[in-house]
């Protein structure tokens, strides 16, 4: 096995041992969640609440697991992104023989993949639960089958109009992911580059003062680019999809979300290929591991 | 044979100081070398540059005839500070990393290491006292087979009964053509076992002399590396 693979695996099992800590957090939220929205405590005994749904605790166990996923995904994500900082700046990590730009690379993507992990648990998680529910709530399950023989069900139209929404969403949100991951190397990265190449060694204080600057001034960059790019590709994106929809028809009431999702996407996949040429050049040349003795 | 680490003309500045200014140096395969100089002259920026953690530096550095970064790395084993493992991480967890990543991870030789330094495979960091842990980078940087090891400062919190032990088997651990370049306060300690003294001051390579030329000369290291000291204060 490659050195590329070896770190990929040992980053993805560091990563993942805290993501699956975060999963069985999200199971007992959302049974808690579930158990006191569901239930109260009376007499000395727990009781249930007559104003919530009629559907069963698994059920609603799975809605709020569900609900949390979002919420969950989000913390995952910081806690991965920050986990990566210290890859980055160990000196554990920075003495094996293998290029910084590799050791970026392969830090990023063990991150993403882990990220995809919890994806691949709350999926797993979720369909579970659904089982679970569709065995056990006779009311859920006439649902369930009411909704799946609906000619307007979502997974009959998977290959309609429905189907860019969902596939879109999916390679936004993965965008998205990435966006979070880059943005979080620059910042570490930029800000102690540039406090390197300042007169003196000030501290934590004036580390946070150069971390606002950098901010202020990525934002900045960030609107006047993302003016720019929507102006620049919002012709050629419009002349698209206004073919396409237009030969497929029926959809032309659409065009503008469509256009402006398309956008989005583009704008997002530049700034992230952005970022990662940004952040392995400085990675590369100016980010040095932490000496600590 | 050829040199092992040849420096020329590296300069190395951060903020906006110069750390390392027009440092030349010249080390041959099979040397233990000391690398001494007051705290803050740049020894450990030194060994950082060597193996290619500090970035950004002018000159060239060639380790056993390469100057790339990967290649470099692979010549050399630097002490370890252990940043990259959590606090809950046990010390065979440790070996078994070693082990993935490094293939010139000798874990036979770690075993008998951590067998001699009497550290516990089960044992975790956060268990470990200062010389615990420092035992541990040791055996960890001997365990690996190159060309040169860097140890910087690798004795400091370790007891002085286990630091004798351990500097008099140092020999023992590395092979024949292996070269150490260790930086150390206790210049006495380890005085017995250079074949060269390297001192770093005002930012560059001050001496680079053979420890025999000083002990011809009836003194002792420390005496000399002090000596350099008191003309100063003089």
């Amino acid at each position: 096995m490659s050195l590329f693979n070896c770190c990929f695996t040992e980053l993805f099992k560091l990563k993942t041992k805290k993501l699956n800590t975060l999963m069985l957090f999200q199971i007992l939220t959302s049974m808690a969640i579930t158990f006191f929205s569901l239930y109260k405590f009376e007499n000395n005994h727990f009781i249930r609440n007559t104003y919530v749904n009629d559907f069963n605790f698994i059920t609603n166990w799975m809605t709020s697991f569900f609900f949390l996923v979002l919420a969950f995904g989000f913390i995952a994500v910081c806690l991965i992104a920050i986990f990566a900082q210290r890859v980055n700046r160990s000196q554990t990590w920075r003495l094996i023989p293998m290029s910084s730009t590799n050791l970026y690379l392969d830090n990023t993507l063990s991150s993403f993949v882990s990220i995809v992990y919890l994806g691949i648990l709350d999926v797993i998680g979720l369909l579970l639960l659904f089982g679970m529910s569709v065995l056990t709530d006779s009311r859920f399950k006439k649902n369930v089958i009411t909704g799946f023989s609906s000619p307007s069900n979502a997974m009959s139209q998977l290959f309609n109009e429905r189907a860019f929404k969902i596939w879109g969403s999916i390679l936004l949100l993965i965008l998205i992911t990435l966006f979070v991951f880059f943005v979080v190397d620059f910042l570490n990265f930029s800000s102690r580059a540039i406090l390197e190449f300042l007169p003196t060694t000030s501290g934590q204080a004036f580390l946070r003062v150069i971390f606002i600057i950098v901010i202020v001034v990525a934002c900045w960059v960030a609107f006047s680019a993302n003016n720019f790019l929507a102006s620049l590709i919002a012709f050629p994106i419009d002349f698209v999809f206004s073919s396409v929809l237009g030969i497929f028809g029926g959809y032309r009431e659409y065009n503008d979300r469509y256009v402006n999702f398309g956008i989005s996407l583009i704008i997002m996949l530049v700034f992230d290929i952005f970022l990662l040429i940004a952040n392995t050049l400085i990675f590369n040349y100016f980010f040095e591991a932490r000496e600590k003795k | 044979m050829g040199n092992l680490l040849e420096i020329k003309d590296l300069t190395y500045r951060k903020n906006q100081k110069t750390i390392l200014n027009n440092v030349n140096l010249t080390l041959g395969p099979g040397k233990i070398v000391a690398l001494l100089g007051e705290n803050g002259a740049g020894k450990t920026t030194l060994m950082r540059i060597i193996d290619s953690m500090a970035k950004n530096y002018h000159g060239t550095v060639m380790v056993a005839g390469e100057d790339n970064e990967v290649e470099r790395k692979k010549h050399i084993s630097f002490t370890d500070n252990l940043s990259g493992f959590s606090e809950n991480t046990k010390v065979e967890q440790i070996s078994k990393f070693y082990e993935v990543i490094y293939q010139d991870f000798d874990v036979n030789e770690f075993e008998q290491l951590r067998g001699f330094m009497k550290i516990d495979s089960e044992i975790r960091l956060s268990e470990m006292s200062k010389g615990m842990r420092e035992k541990l980078v040791i055996a960890l940087t001997f365990s690996r087979k190159v060309d040169l090891y860097l140890l910087d400062e690798p004795f400091s919190g370790i007891d002085a009964m286990a630091r004798k032990k351990i500097i008099n088997s140092i020999i023992l651990w590395k092979a024949k053509e292996s070269t150490i370049l260790v930086s150390d306060h206790f210049v006495n300690e380890i005085s017995s076992m250079l074949d060269e003294v390297v001192i770093i001051r005002d930012h560059t390579v001050y001496e680079h002399l053979s420890a025999d030329d000083i002990r011809a000369k009836n003194q002792s290291i420390e005496e000399y590396y002090e000596g350099l000291y008191q003309e100063e204060e003089e």
